[in-house]
């Protein structure tokens, strides 16, 4: 097989297992899964909101998660962790996932919407955009966008500081697709002059020195 | 001496009601056209017949049963391969436009529920953008009077913002009119205050109300 085939199969198989544990975590607040592979085992590691939910009574769950990820996706020797986000609020999946929630509730998006807006923003975050798009009967389609602070749209600051996430959620007018941006607290974009303060008082004392 | 024809305008009204969101767009359509230049038809609903009496014409058949000739009417069609000309206007008596409020991306209604059935009418398409019921009412209009398409100036995308975080972004076209874009001022108005009420009532019951419902509660 081409090199490049393996990198596309792998990455197929990462994004299928995301869509999998997705679907099946979406209570416990699933925020990302990475893979390590090691000459003995595959290292997964699962970032959830509540990981007690992954966990199970007794390591059930896990236990049934490590079968399907070896027979369904051929993961060899799989060895599950589960570690917990940091802060929920931060992280886009588990926004986008609450907004869904929310939806499928019987909340107005508006209401949802503004509620994941003030928690990312009291979290700390430079800045988050929220996207709620579908179309209702006898009304156009559209998109409704609720953003605050800043957000970096393109370039390398976008791709490195912005966590993305968008997520469907089905209700009795249609389906709707939610869409969060968030920009993390400790972004340092590019453009930033870091100021060393320290350096600056050293002269001054030095200064003083010479001339008393 | 050539006696100037009337155009007529035929608006083929598709949506289930008649919502506050397809009034707008047909009061601000009739008032582009004039109401005695504008024709709704496939209004089922008698109630709503009459209140769209004050805008134009209103026949409760489809366009396909009423004994327009085909052969003199243009069909605005997305899907048409060729695009709206002056020229096309000679022998026209008719435009017929779909009532119709899209999904982005377009489904293609128009094909499936209105030229599928003219099979002799002209099919011409405004371009590779979707424009709401007025803008096309607006466009279809201009180039009759001579102006081609690419002449017109459009604005694809619309922000209307809201507050201070919330912004309502309409994926359509919208054609230019001294540099603004043409959208009624009672449709801005309805988004901006009065949409989320609808909106509550069809996640709730999941319906629209119609303008008629709204008039007698």
């Amino acid at each position: 097989m081409p090199l490049k085939n393996i990198f596309i199969q792998e990455g197929l198989k990462r994004a299928a297992i995301d869509e999998f544990l997705e679907k099946e975590l979406k209570r416990a607040g699933y925020a990302g899964v990475e893979l390590f592979k090691t000459p003995i085992r595959t290292r997964v590691v699962i970032y959830a909101a509540r990981p007690g939910l992954i966990i199970g009574r007794g390591g059930h769950n896990i236990r049934e998660l490590t079968q399907i990820l070896e027979e369904r996706f051929g993961i060899e020797n799989p060895q599950i962790e589960v570690e917990e986000v940091e802060d929920p609020d931060l992280s886009a999946k588990v926004v986008a996932a609450r907004i869904a929630s929310a939806l499928q509730r019987g909340v107005h998006f508006r209401r949802a919407a503004y509620f994941a807006l003030r928690r990312i923003m009291e979290a700390g975050a430079r800045g988050a955009e929220i996207i709620i798009r579908g179309k209702l009967v006898s009304q156009r389609a559209k998109y409704r966008k609720f953003t605050a602070g800043y957000i970096a749209k393109t370039g390398e600051p976008a791709e490195r500081f912005v966590d993305e996430a968008v997520t469907h959620v089905l209700l009795k007018p249609g389906v709707m697709g939610i869409h969060v941006k968030i920009m993390r607290p400790d972004a340092e974009l590019p453009d930033y002059v870091k100021i060393k303060e320290k350096e600056i008082e050293i002269k001054e004392e030095e200064g003083v020195e010479e001339e008393s | 001496m050539s006696k100037k024809r009337n155009l007529f305008f035929i608006i083929e009204h598709l949506e289930p009601v008649l919502g506050k969101w397809v009034w707008f767009e047909y009061k601000h359509a009739s008032k582009i056209v004039g109401r005695e230049n504008l024709i709704f038809t496939n209004v089922k609903n008698w109630k709503e017949a009459k209140k769209l009496a004050e805008l134009g014409s209103v026949f409760n058949k489809s366009v396909r049963e009423l004994p327009f000739s085909q052969r003199k009417m243009i069909v605005l069609d997305p899907n048409a391969k060729k695009l709206l000309e002056p020229k096309d206007f000679r022998k026209i008596s008719c435009v017929v436009i779909g009532g119709i409020l899209g999904d982005h991306p377009p489904l293609g209604r128009t094909k499936k529920l209105i030229s599928h059935f003219l099979p002799f009418s002209m099919k011409r398409s405004l371009g590779k953008y979707q424009f709401s019921i007025d803008g096309s009412v607006y466009l279809a209009r201009e180039v009759s009077r001579g102006r081609k398409l690419k002449e017109i100036p459009v604005k694809v995308g619309l922000d209307i913002r809201v507050d201070e975080y919330y912004t309502i972004t309409l994926p359509f076209a919208f054609p230019l009119v001294n540099k603004k874009p043409l959208i009624s001022k009672d449709l801005v108005d309805y988004l901006k205050k009065d949409v989320i009420k609808d909106e509550e009532i069809m996640l709730r019951e999941g319906r629209i109300p119609s303008i008629v419902d709204d008039a007698s509660r």
